[in-house]
């Protein structure tokens, strides 16, 4: 259990939140243009890295409203909490040393990893 | 034809008492409850210009002359008023924010609200929620939204910790969760000499 600093209400017991994706993934405009592996990448396709990540926040329980964080996901730190429509802060994190040496970002076996380009997913 | 009754959604539960006092708690059924969506700054223009009240800061209420403000989040508030006050409390909002985007909802018959009073009241509170409800930090004229056990509630402290009797609270509850709450309530206060109170649905209580 953590406490999450609502931009609206002040800190809050994360369960009274509710997690919501990514943040700043922008709906294309051209959605009618789009291919059915571009689409998929806009709905499906997620970073989900390892290290600092935007992502949304609702406080489901409290003020009802979304917000985003910037969260570690090696470690769980919050950085930074945003409202929607605010750029994210300039912030440094630093990802825990591992015995092993992992790759700062993915599972570090990146010879198996299956590499695909889904355009405006990443964007 | 039977006559229409109002049934609250407590019509079955009596007030509990610790002993000496020390938790009071009941439902006090059929308080006018309106759900003001309006900017934060319209929502002024019509608080004022119906209750003389200004907005209620964040995580705050305002009362005057029976009409309670509470601040829900930067869009939403909850107006609070005297039984049978909800029609007339809603034209008079509607009809001072007349042209501008804005919503009220008469949420009487959703919610309902129970008292919880006492000298021990703040403690029995803190088991049932991860809110901190610490005198230092939860204080008279605060109002917050939180989870309370298993179900969600705001939660208003009315009078604050040097009043005669203790801190009283008030507990705005969805209907179909109020028999739970008033339980779990009832169960939190039983180390002070709350009657036990077993609910309706047979939910689980917490603490």
């Amino acid at each position: 259990m953590f406490v999450i600093d609502c931009p609206h209400c002040g800190p809050r017991d994360q369960a009274e939140f509710a997690y919501a994706g990514e943040a700043h993934i922008a709906r294309p405009a051209n959605a009618d243009e789009l291919t059915d592996a571009e689409w998929a990448g806009y709905v499906f396709m997620r970073r989900n890295g390892k290290g600092l990540y935007a992502e949304r926040w609702w406080h489901a329980a409290g003020c009802r409203k979304f917000f985003n964080m910037l969260r570690n996901t090696a470690t769980d730190q919050i950085h930074a909490v945003y409202r929607i429509g605010e750029r994210p802060p300039e912030v440094k994190a630093d990802l825990p040393r591992t015995p092993s040496g992992e790759a700062s970002i993915g599972s570090g076996n990146d010879a198996v990893k299956l590499v695909r380009d889904t355009g405006a997913g990443d964007a | 034809m039977n006559a229409p009754v109002r049934r609250s959604p407590l019509a079955h539960r009596e007030p509990l008492e610790a002993a000496d006092q020390l938790l009071r708690l009941r439902e006090r059924p059929f308080e006018a409850k309106l759900i003001l969506r309006a900017h934060a700054g319209d929502a002024e223009l019509a608080l004022r210009a119906v209750a003389g009240l200004d907005t209620p800061g964040n995580c705050r209420f305002l009362d005057t002359d029976g009409i309670t403000a509470a601040w829900l989040s930067p869009d939403e508030f909850l107006v609070l008023g005297a039984v049978g006050k909800e029609h007339e409390l809603a034209e008079s909002l509607a009809s001072a924010l007349d042209w501008r985007h804005h919503q009220v909802a008469n949420v009487t018959d959703y919610y309902t609200t129970l008292a919880f009073a006492g000298p021990k009241a703040r403690e029995a509170l803190m088991k049932l929620t991860t809110l901190d409800m610490h005198a230092r930090s939860f204080v008279q004229g605060d109002a917050r939204g939180t989870v309370f056990g298993h179900c969600n509630a705001w939660i208003l402290q009315r009078a604050d910790d040097e009043t005669n009797g203790g801190p009283s609270f008030d507990l705005i509850v969805r209907w179909s969760h109020a028999d739970y709450l008033f339980c779990a309530l009832a169960h939190a206060g039983r180390e002070w000499g709350m009657p036990e109170a077993t609910p309706r649905g047979g939910e689980n209580l917490l603490a």
